[in-house]
Formats: structure tokens, C-alpha cells, sequence
């Protein structure tokens, strides 16, 4: 009981961060509680939404790429698992999303404790780059895997009248509250977890795992399990993804770049601070879409966008390796 | 009461045989040393008992408990701590973080590993420095902040890989006290490598002595110091100068 009151207290207490901070982070939220009764255009509201998931697979990603320092660039299977488990679950059986939802994540979670035992062992670059092959592998399964729709992907039955249980609705109004909850959640979650006994291993480990088992950490025990809370993170993005959108194939749900997506939503906020993925799709997000939309169809054929990541990597990495919030934080301190 | 008994150990390199059945025990509460020339196999000798290196050959036990081979987090876990002849640096991390770190071995509350990190903090006299990180102190303290978050773990025997390399005169003085009043504080057993005679044997009730990966010498620093074989192999000529100084 005691353990709870307490995790809860941390979870909602913010008071490390200065008072100018803290009032600036209420500020964007209220901006963000009120959102669509400011703006009622459909692709500013999607632009939105957008931005709320993809700060949750930040969030995600950050507990064992941040925190963890494991640069684990298989982010997507995940996604898809949850999204393809909720997606066939209504197809075949017309199951809810609310009894869907939890099984496609509790289905990611179990991938994820069988790919992260075995891949858990490898270190630095070869761990980064078993994430981005064990990832293809799967996303070329489900590509010629005929009984969830292979090539030509799934699409959800529509219900016809809205309907909450399969999370179908009229308006974007209500998928926007929806992420908008779990964007909430997500972040009490981790303002917790960065203050948690895994949340301190895991920084142990990234700096020196000898020292860290010295401590008595089970270095590859506190990585499988950051790992997996990773994955339910974006699994719950999965599973909204899914029914949001009504229609996943594997390019949409499973595809690399959507893994490298969200590990530099991360990397470019602030791996291993709270507000990182927050910021990093603050900016990231935006920009995709609208360059989407100013030069439509060519974005992909150019490149451009992979061509724009790199270039955002490689600024990172020579500037500031722990990206905004570092220049942030370095401000902060320079200040007094 | 024997809390450490190590049996015919042997450990192998490419080349090398860093160990060469080695065999010693370790009485509860006692401070012991264990000395010999670079190279000789102390800090391999470490790394077998905290499970760093697997032994290929020989029985190392804790407590009567035969944890030949165990990872080093569960002979941590167990009640062994160690600290690294170089420290390493914690990262991102602060000084009191890095010493919660060690808190959160024997606890998930984060009160009760804040509370215990500051009473280390105290204890070590790391006060002033424990906002700042681990790279941005001096040695001494870096060292000091070492032992902090190992001791953090709750150790009963605990292991120092030469704490007072790199220190001043008057440092080593320090640091002679406060290991001393370590053992105190805590009751707990210490095994010591150290090349800075004034320490060890100021302070060792028992001393090993490892030369090439053999033990050739155990016993009362005085008994040490007039062996034969350990004159021989480094140690009287240091050991003179320290005496006679
Ligand atoms: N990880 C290792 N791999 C190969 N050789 C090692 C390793 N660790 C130690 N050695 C060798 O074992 C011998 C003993 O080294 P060490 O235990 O570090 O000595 P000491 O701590 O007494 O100076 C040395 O010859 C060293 O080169
Ligand atoms: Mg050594």
C-alpha cells in the first residue's frame, strides 16, 4: 500500500524541474486539453493526433533507449503486432477494441520477452542492428502472410453508427481525447519511472554495466524489461492505430522507417529526459506532414524525408548529443 | 566463523596462468591484505570471487555457500562488494544518484534509498560534491565516491581494489581512517589489494602475498615483511623504506 501511495506521489510530482519550466509545461497542456475547440481543421486535428502518438512511442522507446542507452531500432514490430491483433480480432470474431486492445498488447509484451532474451546478449551496434533485422524478418512474414491480408493489408469493418466499444466515431474529436489520455498517462507513467529503481538501474547500466552489476543489477534482466515496457507503450499506439485509421498493411504499421521514426522522435527531444519524445515529435511530426502535403507524393519517391532524418542524426549527434533538452538543460545551468 | 574459503583456484589468459592454485580463507571481521607486484594476479583474484571471470578450476565459498561462477550481480546480491582500480564514471549521473543506485540493490523505495545515500554521504564527507558527476571531482574523491556506492549495497565482505593509488601522503593518511572506521561502522569484513605499504600494513591483520599468479606468503604484516621469499619477489625494499621513514 505504502509502494503505491508513494508511486503515485512520484508519479504527479514534477517539483524537480524550476517553477519558469513547470508553468511553461501547464501552459502547453491547457493548449492541449483545449485543442480542438481552438482548431477545427480535420488535417490540423490529425496533425494532432499524430503528434500524440508518436510522443507515446517516444516515451516508450525512452525507457531502453534513453534511459537504457540501448538504440533499439525495432520499435514497429511491436506496433504491428498490436495493431494486427486488434485488427483480425474484430475481422474474424468481432471482438471489441477494449478486450482487443489488451491482448495485442499483452501479445507485444510476450514478443518482446522472446526477441529481448536472446537479443540481450549482443551489445552497442550489434544489439541496434539484430533489432533491425529481427524486425524485417517479421514485417516480410505478415507481407506474404495470406490469412492477415499480405500484400493488400486489412481493413476494419465499419459498424455503420458510431460506436465506442469498437472505437468508431463520427468526429476526430474523440480519437484526439483518447490519445490525448493515454499521452497523459503515458507521461505520469514515466515521470515515475525515471524516478523508479529500474529507472536508476537502467542509467547505471548505460554508463558502465560492470560497475552496474557490481551494484547488483541484472544488467540483462533490467534491459528485457525496459524492453518490454517499450513495447507495451507503442503497442497501446498500435492498437489506437489500427482503429483510427482503419486500415494497416505492413508499410504503415511494421516498416523500418517508422522504427527509426520513433527512436529519433527521442533522440532529437532529449534521449533519458522526460520531455524529450515530447519535443521531438513536437517538431518532427509537424514537419512530416506538412512537407507531406506541400510536395505530396514526391516526398517518398524523393527521399526526402530519410534524406531530412539523417541530416537531424547527424546535427544531434555532432551538437548535442542529448539533443534539445540538453541545449535546454545546459542553459539551465549556465543560468545558476 | 570463515565468511570467505577459496580452494585451489586456478584461473587462465591466453599465456597466462593469473591464478595458480590459489587457496586461503578469511575470518568475519577481518581486515586482510593481499599484496605482490604488478601483474602477480590480485585484481584477477577479484574478479573470480565477484564473479567477473569464471575460475578453471577450484571452489570459491561465501559464507559456507559455494558460489563458484555466480554472476557478479548475484554475489553482490549475496553480500560481496567491490570496488574497480579505476573508477568508472556514472554517466549522467550525480554523485547521490550513483550512491542510490547501490541503495536500490537492497530496496525498491526510493525514501529508503534516498535515506541510506544520505547517511553514506555523511558518512564519506561527500556533502559538497554530491550534485556534481563523478568526472568533474578529483581523485580522492572519485575514489571516495567508489567506495560510497558499493558500500551503498550493504556488503558483509568487501573488496577494495587499491583505493589509495594516485592519492597524496596525506590522503592516504585519510583514507587509512576512514576504512578503518568503515570496518567499524558497518561490521564488516574487508580484503584489501593495495601497493601503498603504509596502508595495508598499517591496517591488515592477515596479509596474502601473490607473486606470478602463486601465493607465496601469508601472515602478519610483520611475518610477511621478514619473509624470505616475498623480500625476494618486491616487497622489502619498499617495506624498508616506509619503516625507516
Ligand atoms: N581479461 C584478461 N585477459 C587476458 N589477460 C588478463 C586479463 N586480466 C588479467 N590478465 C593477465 O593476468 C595477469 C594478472 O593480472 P592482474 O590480475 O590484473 O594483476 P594485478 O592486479 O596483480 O596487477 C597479467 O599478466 C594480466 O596481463
Ligand atoms: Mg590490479
Amino acid at each position: 500500500m505504502e509502494g503505491i501511495k508513494g508511486a503515485i506521489k512520484d508519479a504527479l510530482d514534477f517539483s524537480d524541474f524550476p517553477k519558469s519550466e513547470r508553468i511553461g509545461i501547464i501552459i502547453f497542456y491547457i493548449y492541449l486539453l483545449i485543442f480542438p475547440w481552438v482548431v477545427s481543421s480535420s488535417f490540423a486535428r490529425a496533425v494532432m493526433i499524430q503528434f500524440l502518438l508518436f510522443a507515446l512511442y517516444g516515451m516508450g522507446w525512452n525507457t531502453i533507449g534513453g534511459y537504457g542507452g540501448q538504440v533499439a531500432l525495432g520499435k514497429a514490430q511491436y506496433v504491428g503486432i498490436s495493431a494486427y491483433t486488434v485488427a483480425m480480432m474484430m475481422i474474424l470474431f468481432n471482438i471489441p477494441f477494449w478486450v482487443s486492445m489488451p491482448i495485442g498488447v499483452f501479445l507485444a509484451v510476450l514478443w518482446s520477452f522472446m526477441i529481448g532474451y536472446p537479443l540481450f546478449r549482443l551489445k552497442g551496434h550489434y544489439f541496434a542492428i539484430a533489432t533491425i533485422a529481427v524486425s524485417l524478418v517479421l514485417q516480410d512474414i505478415f507481407r506474404n502472410w495470406e490469412f492477415v491480408g499480405g500484400e493488400r493489408g486489412l481493413s476494419l469493418p465499419f459498424k455503420g453508427t458510431p460506436n465506442f466499444l469498437y472505437m468508431q466515431f463520427k468526429s476526430d474529436v474523440y480519437y484526439y481525447y483518447f490519445m490525448l489520455i493515454f499521452f497523459t498517462l503515458g507521461l505520469f507513467y514515466m515521470n515515475w519511472f525515471r524516478k523508479s529503481r529500474l529507472g536508476y538501474q537502467l542509467r547505471a547500466v548505460k554508463a558502465n554495466e560492470d560497475v552496474a552489476a557490481s551494484l547488483g543489477i541484472n544488467v540483462r534482466w533490467a534491459k528485457i524489461k525496459a524492453y518490454a515496457i517499450a513495447s507495451a507503450f507503442v503497442a497501446v499506439g498500435g492498437a489506437f492505430y489500427a482503429v483510427y485509421h482503419m486500415y494497416i498493411d505492413t508499410s504503415s504499421v511494421m516498416h523500418l522507417e517508422l522504427s527509426i521514426l520513433i527512436a529519433l522522435m527521442a533522440m532529437l527531444g532529449g534521449a533519458a529526459s522526460l520531455w524529450g519524445p515530447i519535443i521531438g515529435a513536437a517538431i518532427l511530426v509537424p514537419l512530416d506532414r506538412y512537407l507531406g502535403s506541400w510536395i505530396g507524393g514526391a516526398k517518398g519517391l524523393l527521399g526526402l524525408d530519410l534524406i531530412i532524418y539523417s541530416i537531424i542524426i547527424m546535427l544531434v549527434a555532432a551538437l548535442e548529443p542529448r539533443g534539445i533538452w540538453g541545449i535546454v538543460e545546459k542553459v539551465r545551468a549556465k543560468r545558476g | 566463523m570463515k565468511i570467505l574459503q577459496v580452494n585451489n583456484l586456478v584461473k587462465r589468459f591466453e599465456g597466462v596462468v593469473a591464478n595458480n592454485n590459489i587457496t586461503f580463507s578469511i575470518e568475519e571481521n577481518e581486515i586482510v591484505g593481499l599484496i605482490g607486484p604488478n601483474g602477480a594476479g590480485k585484481t584477477t583474484l577479484f574478479n573470480c570471487i565477484a564473479g567477473y571471470h569464471k575460475p578453471d578450476k577450484g571452489k570459491i565459498f561465501f559464507n559456507g555457500k559455494d558460489i563458484t561462477g555466480w554472476p557478479p550481480y548475484q554475489t553482490n546480491v549475496e553480500g560481496i562488494a567491490r570496488t574497480f582500480q579505476v573508477i568508472e564514471s556514472g554517466g549522467d549521473m550525480s554523485v547521490k544518484e550513483e550512491i542510490m543506485v547501490g541503495g536500490f540493490c537492497r530496496t525498491s523505495n526510493r525514501y529508503l534509498a534516498m535515506k541510506e545515500a544520505v547517511e553514506i554521504i555523511e558518512f564519506m564527507k561527500l556533502q559538497d560534491v554530491q550534485d556534481m558527476k563523478l568526472t568533474e571531482l578529483p581523485v580522492a574523491q572519485q575514489k571516495r565516491v567508489g567506495l560510497a556506492r558499493a558500500l551503498a549495497t550493504k556488503p558483509q565482505l568487501f573488496m577494495l581494489d587499491e583505493v589509495a593509488a594516485g592519492l597524496t601522503p596525506s590522503e592516504i593518511e585519510e583514507m587509512k581512517e576512514l576504512i578503518v572506521n568503515i570496518q567499524k561502522k558497518w561490521n564488516l569484513t574487508i580484503f584489501i589489494i593495495e601497493h601503498v605499504m603504509q596502508l595495508v600494513m598499517g591496517i591488515s591483520a592477515r596479509v596474502i602475498v601473490l607473486d606470478g599468479g602463486v601465493k607465496i606468503a601469508e601472515g602478519t604484516p610483520d611475518e610477511v615483511a621478514h619473509n624470505e621469499e616475498v623480500i625476494k619477489a618486491y616487497l622489502g625494499e619498499r617495506y624498508a623504506k616506509v619503516r625507516k621513514g
